[in-house]
């Protein structure tokens, strides 16, 4: 065989790194790439066997050079040129924008699983599009790895992908002994790869004690991944596994179960409480969170405090103790009063509550609409008030009563705030963000109901409007009040309440994302 | 003439508690006394109301000025008609009635919001309403014993959330709601003041409520019973009551067993009978008990014969194991100038003050002491009788309504 390595493919993987794929026979190949001035030393180099060369030395290879090291280099992409030895190839014809898609289409397995396996530790970055869509369907495409092989036996138990595209998935590796390696994953949709951090034997798996004798098995051979997809996913997502040293195949493939959030949200829950290092507890969750914070809404002017209401209402109550909490606001509002019920379905009770209280009141009481979800940001013009049940009844009518100067009103039922050193502003705000006190807020629709990626980030609306009147306090944009909270009792009814799994609610889910995000920034 | 409007949770006709024969009883004496009184009573649910209602009849017609609705259930947490459709019939039948005095008595099957909205709908109508039970202090029944079977002393929010394990909001929501439906009306009356002083503890305002005993239809001066009579009397013993486990019969039993047991056998008889329960009744709530063969069971009596049939013993007794508050037995036995041997509870208390005598709730052997303490005892017996003052009847009972109406009205003019 000829010593001097081979040059298949050369192309740019990002703003500064170029990927060479070749193949040589030396264990050491001496690489560099020129440009500019600057004599560049591959910063990765991957090295696997081709079945094309008909033999298993690792002859196949993947070098990363990374132009930022070099001075000056990041302007010559016109003039790069790799060197094996003594001889030297330039790189020409825009090769480096156009090689990608030759690698694709026509690189040989190894190849391009050892480029796919590089994406999906981080080391380089998502191709753009429309590469991208490529490198999906030739993935989808090629031959997929069976659960069980002589290396390897692995399965996927439970993998979930809600619709904000946060994904959880959770089973079990186990490796031989003579290629246990780490597993890696990635999640494929819509034409897109998406990294998931997989982690990896962090799960007791007593059961797996009849593959022993067959593979490596140390009673801790589970594992967890989690993900965010950038966008809502418009088509079924797929969970790749990449088991070490399987180049010839696409990986384990297999479809995500399409669930609500709230199960996502069960699913990290479940997995982790199987999870020893809390470390790993949080990051598995985190990693179902954007990472980007959301920019803050146009705040406009003061509420405006004449026309009919929307009250969002979490009730939190018994179904038919609605009638008693909506003649208390309808009271005190003496206006117009459309109602969107936190609520799945308007059972016969929430009904005749509704109709009760219409009854009583001197103004029209209207259902808007009977649903989880937020109201839309077009169902209503002017006030727009958000409390749970259990807050509006204990609430002083004064609060809904008074002007309100900001665009956003807070009443915060703090307990704190009601001694002697307790009520400051400051205070009263820094504990709002972080004790999650009960609250009602109160705004324009155009800010409380404006489109707001923080609907997908948490379980419960609840938790985004908090998240907006946080940003909104940050931001001066709002006034904070201490509601009397002595003598608060919680509302423990609707399904925010309820159990995700024992101890923990929709709301406690959300507390503790929330906080993630907030160590994040 | 004014009309006055009585309304009752339930009719006697169906169904025969205090508060309805209250009610009711107050209604017939304004009918004889040419008033244009009416009455509406309710059947008590669905099952009561399938056994005498058509498919879809609302209303049957006792009489021209007597009516008996149709009960649809109602929670008597909630105290809410579950379908607003009832809530608004029964609100249009009562106000068709056009009364110038609505005088509830008791407030389940009628519901909350219709009192509310009758309020609204009628504001120049003077409203009362007497308290026959603790039913919107405390949702187990209104009878505030725990479920543990204590006493209970004070509802709050919390302890009521642990005996009944609802959580807590649910009680604060349902005291605000009881609170302003008492608040709707002019007038509150209690048979006792210890009802009283439980409605004022929970948070009725103090000199809300006024303390009108029940009145009783009038009766001629008992005659002077003779020697023998007594004698006769003294060794008698009687229970007036129905077959629930509140009323306490099993400790009634427990201490016949006591002194059945004495090794000192009585040198005169003692008999006891229990009106109202039968054997097999007792038998099916407390089958390991046995009682002894001079306990005889007499089984359902007519309520209009309960004084008569009372004028036969020495001592009514009243064991009941929860608070009562004004038992119709202690009235009648005041009626029928029979001595009552109570618990010494709330309104058991209070209304055999001076007359009667009492025992530590729920003890049988003190229960017994007491029985053998006045058995064969004519003189004891006689001390007794002479000491019972007739009940409040019907005249001075609508007299005295009638000035705490006017009162009232007259305060809220000022």
């Amino acid at each position: 065989l000829d010593q001097e390595p081979y040059l298949d493919f050369c192309f740019s993987v990002g703003d500064h790194l170029v990927l060479v794929a070749g193949w040589s026979p030396q264990s050491q190949p001496d690489l560099m790439l020129h440009a500019g001035g600057a004599s560049l030393p591959p910063v990765q180099l991957v090295r696997f066997a081709r079945r094309d060369l008909r033999s298993l030395v690792p002859m196949g290879f993947l070098a990363l050079f990374d132009l930022s090291q070099g001075p000056g280099t990041a302007d010559t992409l016109q003039d790069v040129s790799v060197a094996f030895g003594k001889k030297t190839v330039a790189i020409t014809n825009g090769r480096l924008a156009t090689d990608l898609d030759k690698f694709v289409e026509v690189a040989v397995d190894e190849s391009f699983f050892s480029y796919v396996r590089m994406i999906a530790t981080g080391e380089i970055p998502l191709p753009l599009q429309p590469s991208g869509r490529e490198v999906c369907n030739r993935i989808m495409a090629a031959p997929r790895l069976e659960r069980e092989t002589h290396d390897f036996a692995l399965s996927l138990d439970r993998g979930v992908i809600g619709p904000d595209g946060q994904g959880v998935c959770a089973g079990w590796f186990l490796g031989s002994g003579r290629s246990a390696g780490t597993m890696i994953a990635l999640a494929v949709c819509d034409g897109a790869l998406y990294p998931v951090d997989l982690m990896q034997d962090c799960l007791p798996r007593a059961d797996l004690q009849a593959y022993a004798s067959r593979y490596a098995y140390t009673g801790r051979n589970g594992w967890a991944a989690s993900f965010r997809l950038k966008r809502r996913a418009m088509s079924q997502v797929h969970l790749v596994l990449l088991p070490a040293g399987q180049l010839a195949h696409s990986g384990y493939v297999q479809l995500l179960e399409m669930v609500k959030p709230s199960e996502v949200a069960r699913v990290v829950l479940e997995i982790g409480q199987g999870l020893e290092d809390q470390t790993l507890t949080r990051r598995m969750h985190r990693n179902t969170l954007p990472t980007e914070a959301v920019a803050a809404p146009v705040f406009g002017k003061a509420v405006v405090q004449d026309g009919p209401a929307l009250l969002v209402l979490d009730h939190d109550l018994t179904d038919g103790d609605l009638r008693d909490v909506l003649r208390r606001v309808a009271a005190v509002l003496k206006r117009p009063l459309a109602v969107h019920l936190l609520r799945p379905a308007l059972t016969m009770a929430l009904e005749q509550a509704l109709a009760g209280a219409a009854r009583e009141s001197d103004e029209p009481i209207t259902l808007l609409r009977c649903a989880l979800d937020p109201p839309t940001a077009n169902s209503h013009v002017g006030m727009v008030i958000f409390a749970r049940s259990s807050v509006l009844f204990h609430l002083h009518p004064d609060v809904l009563h008074g002007p309100i100067e900001k665009p956003l009103l807070i009443a915060s039922f703090d307990p704190m705030a009601e001694l002697p050193g307790g009520g400051s502003e400051a205070s009263l705000t820094r504990r709002f963000m972080a004790d999650r006190p009960p609250f009602v807020c109160v705004g324009n629709a155009t800010v409380m109901l404006a489109p707001d990626a923080r609907f997908g980030t948490f379980l419960t609306p609840e938790a985004s409007w908090r998240a907006l009147c946080v940003q909104a306090l940050a931001l001066g944009q709002a006034a904070i009040v201490a509601a009397p909270a002595r003598g608060f009792l919680a509302g423990i009814r609707g399904p925010f309440s309820e159990g995700l799994i024992h101890g923990v609610s929709w709301h406690d889910f959300d507390g503790r994302s929330a906080q993630l995000m907030a160590e994040a920034e | 003439m004014t009309r006055i409007v009585i309304v009752s949770h339930s009719h006697p006709a169906l169904h025969y508690g205090g508060g309805e024969i209250a009610a009711y009883r107050q209604f017939q004496y304004l009918l004889s006394q040419g008033e244009d009184a009416w009455f509406v009573g309710s059947s008590l649910g669905p099952d009561a109301s399938e056994r005498f209602f058509g498919a879809d009849q609302r209303i049957l017609s006792v009489s021209e000025r007597d009516f008996c609705i149709r009960g649809m259930g109602m929670d008597s947490f909630s105290m809410e008609h579950p379908r607003i459709e009832n809530e608004d019939w029964t609100l249009e039948f009562l106000s068709a009635l056009d009364g110038d005095v609505y005088h509830f008595h008791h407030f389940w099957n009628i519901g909350a919001g219709t009192i509310r909205r009758l309020r609204a709908a009628r504001p120049k109508a003077r409203m009362i309403c007497t308290l026959h039970e603790m039913t919107a202090i405390c949702a187990k029944h209104g009878q505030m014993v725990k479920t543990s079977g204590e006493l209970c002393y004070a509802a709050s929010d919390l302890d009521c959330a642990a005996c009944l394990n609802r959580p807590p909001v649910d009680f604060a929501l349902r005291r605000a709601r009881m609170v302003e439906m008492l608040d709707a009306f002019d007038v509150l009356l209690s048979p006792s003041q210890f009802l009283a002083d439980r409605f004022n503890a929970w948070g009725v305002a103090p000199g809300r409520i006024a303390v009108v005993e029940n009145g009783l239809d009038r009766r001629e001066p008992l005659p002077q019973a003779t020697d023998e009579a007594l004698q006769q009397r003294s060794r008698r013993f009687a229970f007036f009551g129905q077959a629930t486990p509140t009323k306490g019969l099993n400790v009634l039993v427990r201490a016949a067993q006591i002194i059945d047991a004495r090794t000192e056998p009585l040198s005169v008889p003692i008999t006891l009978e229990v009106y109202g329960v039968t054997a097999e009744a007792f038998a099916l709530l407390w089958p390991g008990l046995t009682p002894p063969e001079w306990m005889q069971f007499r089984g359902r009596y007519r309520p209009q014969d309960s004084v008569s049939i009372m004028q036969r013993f020495g001592w009514v007794i009243v064991p009941s194991i929860w608070w009562e508050n004004s038992p119709l037995v202690i009235q009648e036995a005041r009626a029928a100038g029979t001595p009552v041997i109570a618990s010494a509870i709330g309104g058991m208390a209070e209304k055999t003050k001076g007359w009667g005598l009492s025992f530590p709730v729920e003890d049988p052997v003190a229960l017994a002491a007491t029985m053998l303490s006045v058995h064969d005892q004519p003189d004891i017996l006689a001390d007794h009788i002479a000491r019972i003052k007739p009940p409040l009847d019907m005249r001075d009972y609508t007299e005295a309504v009638t000035k705490i109406t006017t009162e009232r009205a007259a305060h809220a003019l000022r």
